[in-house]
């Protein structure tokens, strides 16, 4: 007994494949057929009535399920609290840190600026007010510096640039 | 072609399995997605359905005793797998399985896979419209030019009853084409 014809010529008539179907069917098949060889199950096992159990165990305890928990919480106030206080001081510090930086500042402001804004009268300062600013350090410095100028160029300076001669007197 | 028995050895055998199931698949996938499509009709369905065919065969060859032809006995397990897709498709839609047939044929007239006219469609009507078994023994026969023999031990049935059966069936369809010829 032979096995029947692959398709007689009724069923080419109606029915069609699609193109190169019958070629490409073993690799399919084979693909199909390893994954059906993977294991189906996960090993994974729940103790003997586990379900049944659970059902009984909740309809037992319905009140324990529902009643409110207290809500603990992850980050307590007071630590919060301390955290937000930290990180405030911080960037207090930083801002300040960034926008104090006169040394940094009058290094990078032109002389002649400097010069216009004081000549403009932009400063209200009398000059006890200015010593105050000074150090006794900075002015002993400055003290020696003016030393090393000639005293007649500095008494022609003096009379020339101040309006006021009384303080000079007074030396 | 190799001989029926080396190829049972070497599905049976672990180290030639997968060899000898290449050959199985190479001589046998043309007549099973064949046989398959004439009961399902549309070309997913069947691949499907070939696939499984294949995999069971492939996961049983280890019971079949030789009893009957290897081809017979494949056939079966492809017959049984396309009518068990339509029963399970029947009652996921909770209709009977000649509706669900009605459908799949009402869907013929679009499936790109199905170049037949309105005469093949009413041929198909009419076979829907035979028992179950009558259907796989005029599809059979009529379509895959099977022997009384050969379907006596694929359907293990007696030569006479297929007879009978068949001549039936083309007695039916021929009344229900005639009723319908105004289509």
């Amino acid at each position: 007994m032979s096995p029947t014809k692959v398709k007689s010529k009724k069923e080419i008539e109606k029915f069609k494949v699609p193109i190169k179907y019958f070629d490409e069917f073993e690799r399919r098949l084979f693909n199909k057929l390893h994954e059906e060889m993977l294991p189906k199950k996960t090993g994974f096992k729940t103790p003997e009535a586990y379900f049944f159990n659970l059902d009984i165990k909740l309809k037992r305890e319905p009140s324990k399920a529902s009643t409110k928990k207290k809500v603990v919480p992850v980050i307590s106030f007071k630590t919060f609290s301390y955290a937000a206080s930290i990180a405030a001081f911080a960037i207090l510090f930083f801002s300040i840190l960034k926008t104090s930086n006169p040394v940094h500042r009058l290094k990078e402001i032109e002389i002649s600026n400097i010069e216009n804004f004081i000549n403009e009268e932009n400063i209200q300062l009398n000059q006890y007010e200015l010593a105050y600013l000074f150090t006794e350090e900075k002015l002993n410095n400055m003290t020696s510096d003016v030393t090393l100028l000639p005293e007649n160029q500095l008494e022609d300076y003096l009379l020339e640039s101040i309006n006021n001669s009384n303080p000079l007197l007074e030396y | 072609m190799i001989d029926e028995k080396q190829l049972i050895s070497a599905l049976k055998s672990l180290k030639k399995s997968e060899k000898g199931f290449q050959i199985l698949i190479d001589q046998y996938k043309e007549r099973l997605y064949w046989h398959i499509r004439k009961i399902v009709l549309n070309h997913e369905d069947t691949d499907d359905i070939l696939q499984n065919t294949f995999i069971k065969i492939y996961k049983n060859i280890h019971k079949f005793e030789g009893k009957s032809k290897l081809y017979t006995w494949m056939y079966r397990i492809a017959t049984n797998e396309a009518i068990t897709f339509l029963n399970k498709k029947a009652k996921q839609k909770n209709i009977t399985i000649e509706e669900v047939k009605n459908q799949l044929i009402e869907n013929l007239e679009s499936d790109i896979y199905f170049e037949g006219n309105q005469i093949q469609i009413v041929l198909q009507k009419a076979i829907n419209t035979l028992p179950q078994k009558q259907q796989l023994v005029f599809n059979m026969k009529y379509f895959g030019d099977h022997t009384y023999e050969n379907l006596s031990e694929i359907l293990e049935t007696s030569v006479g009853g297929l007879k009978s059966s068949y001549h039936i069936a083309v007695k039916k369809i021929t009344n229900y084409i005639k009723s319908n010829e105004t289509i």
